[in-house]
């Protein structure tokens, strides 16, 4: 949660980026980049699309600033062009590909160093296993439709509120908790094989 | 644990991505290269405003033009002046203030008589009468203006 304080003072470099200040946009840019980006790449499954997306929304951001009427943070303003951007990527690469979203893959694995919680297990075929159950949750987000995906993400990964999540998808909140208990619900079913040996266990 | 439960467990499990410093430092500069790019559009729209505002008066200030400007200037004025003059001579408000303190009992007393006229109205009285003499009350005392 954020504190006020902190609300303030992102409030002012937002207030600096409106009399045309740009250092104040590169320290939002700073600020949020890393948190953006991993919606972005959640969203979108590719490191480089998620750095284009991600950087077309810091520009559309700078550029309509005086728009934001800081009735929210500006995450959460961020986020809801971040979001749209995202769906229209995948809405266009979907006409183009026929297909709805790819497995999410890191364009250079060499390059790019992934945390995942699973492999830290010292145990190499619970590590083998943790990845089989990394593939399933993808493929099972990966299977949800754009909304549900969009607001698991931002509930469960991004760790937003129901009330910042309905503005970022310009949506009340009822329709939020409507597409979390479809994703949920959706994702079990996908899942269940795996949760009930899981519960099993 | 509750299905629920679980299933949040399982997706906090999922892939955080931390891109290499490299994929960063590309990022950093090709968005400072945009937003430059939005600094200069915006600066060389503004300065040809300014340049332009510039010629238009510069072109007005040229020791040939400045007589036609003068001329067109004091046309103005004395075109608004007399339009003014036109429209609004014999009109205007009357403030109270002006009134001597007679004046202003006396109107107050023709006011007062009026309103006592005006409860005799269903008794036959001649309503056509009493708007005359409220029109006439009203209107400005050419001797007061």
């Amino acid at each position: 949660m954020m504190q006020s304080q902190e609300l303030e003072l992102e409030l002012q470099l937002v207030r600096r980026v409106k009399t045309g200040e740009r250092r104040a946009f590169d320290s939002l840019v700073d600020k949020y980049k890393e948190k953006a980006f991993a919606l972005a790449f959640n969203m979108l499954g590719n490191y480089e699309d998620a750095k284009d997306i991600l950087q077309e929304a810091f520009v559309r951001a700078y550029v309509n600033i005086k728009s934001f009427r800081e009735n929210s943070s500006f995450y959460t303003w961020f986020c809801r062009i971040l979001v749209n951007l995202c769906r229209d990527f995948l809405r266009k690469r979907s006409r183009q590909r026929k297909v709805l979203v790819e497995p999410l893959k890191t364009q250079d694995d060499e390059e790019a160093e992934i945390i995942e919680a699973t492999d830290t297990s010292p145990d190499p075929s619970e590590a083998a296993l943790g990845k089989e159950i990394q593939a399933m949750v993808d493929e099972a987000i990966n299977l949800l439709s754009g909304k549900q995906r969009t607001a698991f993400i931002l509930k469960h990964i991004q760790g937003m509120k129901i009330d910042e999540i309905a503005k970022v998808l310009n949506c009340n909140e009822s329709t939020v908790k409507v597409h979390l208990f479809r994703a949920v619900r959706n994702l079990q079913k996908s899942l269940l094989p795996y949760l009930s040996i899981r519960g099993g266990g | 644990m509750s299905t629920y439960k679980k299933l949040i467990d399982l997706v906090s499990r999922r892939k955080v991505p931390k891109p290499s410093k490299e994929l960063w430092q590309r990022f950093d500069k090709e968005l400072t290269q945009k937003l430059d790019a939005i600094d200069v559009k915006k600066d060389s729209e503004y300065v040809p405003f300014i340049e332009r505002i510039r010629e238009v008066f510069g072109l007005l200030l040229k020791p040939r033009l400045r007589p036609v400007l003068v001329t067109a200037s004091l046309l103005i004025i004395i075109i608004g002046t007399s339009l003014y003059f036109t429209n609004y001579q014999g009109e205007g408000l009357v403030s109270v203030a002006t009134l001597s303190n007679e004046e202003v009992v006396e109107e107050f007393i023709i006011i007062d008589g009026l309103i006592a006229e005006m409860g005799a109205l269903g008794k036959g009285a001649d309503i056509n009468g009493i708007f005359n003499e409220l029109e006439l009350f009203y209107e400005p005392d050419p001797s007061l203006i």
